[in-house]
């Protein structure tokens, strides 16, 4: 029941939008930042899909809407050609500064995605180092905060979700580790990845190998929510109906 | 300094954790501490171990005077001896027989008597039971698919009264609810017409209780335009009385409201937590109810029709609606009296009998949800999101406690917040 769309809409803001934290977050990614000669603005523009411009620079890396300022652009005729860079990497169309697309996405854009997929589908190994366990955590819950807001704006079902949810910023975060804020206007859903200073809604867990189960699917919202290990407070009808799309965004990243 | 100390838990958390590893979520459903929002869970009872009248006790022998009553079925009170009685009485002749139990038919027959639509009676277990015949019973009887429910709607937990994004709910199982807001008639008619009238009734509590809002009662004149459209299109009008049944009228919240419904489901009040729920409706509706292929294996079990005989006939003496709104009043105007000497905002809406508050001073129920947990953690079991429940059994005394605790929890908040402009 996944639909190329909101699939389109996960992968853009919830996975590509991760970026902007792997850059900050890993040395690697970090040096392959520094080693850009000049900022690179890349944009994604999806037939019937999102249409967004990641912009590189040294410091590191920086999602906006739409194609404003790019300084090479990718289309993809449908929003299942979009899906497949990101499944397969099968590249879309070069449409605006096609050497710039060819050399970046098969020089930094590559490596960058590789050492994020790294992260967000690790191996045993790899998680069995705390500092790789804690930052492929850390950014999953980025790539879930992005998730939720592009499901509940784009797929059915979890558009249902979003119709009862009240105006107001929710919380959602790992206790003194990272913290996003989904914003909901009028039913639309979008994701500052900061603490919310003002939130009518807070879910916190309160470690993040907490976090990590319930992402990995290994323990249970509702038992840790009974257990008391998952901090909720304020309208819980906001959270209530986030969890909803929290087992859509399974289902699509799965 | 607080003047009542905080209880504390620890015989009921060990209870938990062992209910954590043999059922799941440990307590699941609205009595859990998930679904029953227990903000934070250290403040709260996981486990009881015995009630009487308008009290329970927790594993840690911790006395709450009540005011969820089990979320409702608690109308006389806990352990109530004359409907136990009536029950022990019957359970010694037998309950769960293959030939029925005459007491089936004296409890329908008193149905009938007392609920103002009612020409019959058709029982079963749980709300949802009770509510999803009524609509099978709308289809039946019209022939038509669509069912129209208002915003904010509970009918219980069976598929189609769930929502197309819970879990394990395929949005087909849903596909035939129609929701418009409450009693919005233009809505109503655009709804038929834009399902060519393929629309079989409408399904509504007798007014908007939902969660996390403030509860708004209907009127009369509301009542009467909903159910000229349903006689003016053919359609069954199903009232779901399963939370306020018997506390707004002994005759039926439709009958309060001043209409009558084509089918009403009760449950909650019926027989003071003895396990039955019931459908009754008007003579026109008889023959469709018992067309309708609809049975459970303890649906017809007597222990609980001699339990529900005893509750009706006491409810009736004790004229519970009448008392329930005096109750009610009472306590909330007190509880809104406390909150106002420490410059709180307590907010209060629904029916007196089924009073809904909250705090107002933020919009978030933070403050809301620390004040509820602050009396509950010291005997007054109130919840943060869902109305509330009273019972027969509560006294003046448990009334006047209850403001007196509220008012200290209220001290204990404000003492927490002194940026906020709160009064200690």
């Amino acid at each position: 029941m996944k639909d190329a769309k909101a699939m389109a809409f996960v992968n853009a803001y919830g996975v590509l939008a991760a970026l902007e934290n792997l850059c900050d977050l890993d040395s690697e990614a970090k040096a392959i930042c520094q080693g850009l000669e000049r900022p690179v603005n890349f944009c994604f523009d999806v037939k019937g899909g999102p249409c967004f411009t990641l912009n590189f620079t040294k410091d590191g890396c920086k999602l906006t809407e739409g194609d404003a300022g790019c300084t090479c652009k990718m289309s993809f005729l449908s929003p299942n050609g979009f899906n497949n860079l990101i499944d397969n990497s099968k590249p879309g169309i070069p449409s605006k500064n096609p050497k710039q697309v060819l050399t970046f996405l098969l020089g930094p854009f590559t490596k960058l995605t590789n050492i994020l997929t790294r992260y967000l589908r690790p191996s045993d190994s790899d998680l069995k180092d705390r500092e790789f366990f804690e930052k492929s955590t850390i950014l999953t819950m980025y790539v879930i905060g992005g998730a939720i807001c592009a499901l509940g704006n784009t797929d059915e079902i979890s558009k249902v979700s979003a119709s009862n949810i009240v105006d107001g910023e929710i919380s959602m975060g790992i206790s003194d580790k990272v913290y996003v804020t989904v914003i909901a206007k009028d039913h639309i859903l979008s994701l500052r990845k900061e603490k919310s200073e003002k939130p009518r809604a807070i879910m916190e867990f309160n470690s993040i190998d907490l976090a990590n189960s319930l992402f990995n699917g290994t323990a249970s919202t509702m038992a840790e929510l009974c257990a008391g290990n998952i901090r909720l407070a304020g309208m819980c009808n906001m959270i209530d109906n986030i969890n909803r799309i929290l087992d859509r965004v399974s289902a699509y990243l799965a | 300094m607080s003047k009542y100390p905080e209880y504390t838990h620890t015989e009921s958390k060990k209870w938990f954790d062992r209910a954590l590893a043999a059922v799941p979520s440990g307590v699941y459903g609205h009595l859990g501490p998930s679904e029953g929002l227990f903000l934070p869970i250290t403040k709260w009872p996981l486990m009881s171990d015995h009630a009487k009248g308008t009290y329970f006790w927790d594993v840690d022998g911790n006395r709450y005077i009540d005011y969820m009553c089990a979320y409702g079925p608690n109308v006389l009170g806990y352990c109530d001896d004359d409907v136990d009685a009536a029950a022990i009485e019957q359970l010694r002749k037998g309950n769960c027989t293959t030939s029925v139990s005459y007491k089936m038919v004296e409890c329908a027959e008193l149905l009938k008597d007392t609920v103002d639509c009612a020409d019959w009676a058709f029982f079963m277990k749980n709300g949802s039971d009770a509510t999803t015949f009524g609509v099978m019973c709308a289809r039946a009887h019209t022939g038509k698919k669509k069912m129209i429910l208002f915003k904010g709607y509970y009918h219980g937990d069976f598929q189609w009264a769930q929502k197309a994004d819970y879990p394990g709910i395929l949005p087909e199982e849903v596909a035939n609810n129609i929701i418009i807001p409450w009693f919005d008639m233009e809505a109503l008619q655009r709804a038929y017409d834009e399902n060519h009238g393929d629309i079989a009734g409408i399904i509504a509590q007798p007014y908007d209780h939902g969660n996390f809002y403030d509860n708004v009662c209907a009127t009369k004149e509301q009542w009467a335009a909903v159910r000229k459209f349903c006689d003016d299109h053919g359609m069954v009008l199903v009232i779901d009385d399963v939370r306020t049944g018997f506390r707004l009228d002994l005759a039926g919240s439709d009958h309060y409201y001043g209409f009558k419904a084509d089918l009403i489901c009760f449950c909650k009040a019926l027989a003071n937590g003895y396990n039955m729920s019931c459908v009754c409706g008007g003579e026109h509706m008889k023959n469709t109810a018992s067309s309708v292929v609809y049975t459970g294996s303890y649906w017809l079990s007597a222990e609980p029709f001699a339990a529900c005989i005893a509750c009706i006939n006491k409810m009736k003496k004790l004229d519970i609606p009448t008392m329930f709104r005096e109750k009610g009043t009472k306590l909330t105007q007190g509880l809104v009296e406390a909150g106002k000497r420490h410059n709180i905002d307590l907010v209060v809406s629904g029916e007196p009998a089924l009073f809904y508050f909250r705090i107002a001073n933020d919009d978030s129920l933070f403050l809301h949800q620390e004040w509820v947990a602050e009396c509950v953690s010291r005997g007054i079991f109130f919840t943060s999101h869902h109305n509330h429940f009273i019972n027969a059994a509560l006294t003046d005394e448990d009334i006047e406690y209850t403001i007196d605790v509220a008012d200290d929890a209220f001290s204990v908040v404000a003492e927490r917040h002194p940026d906020m402009g709160l009064i200690k």
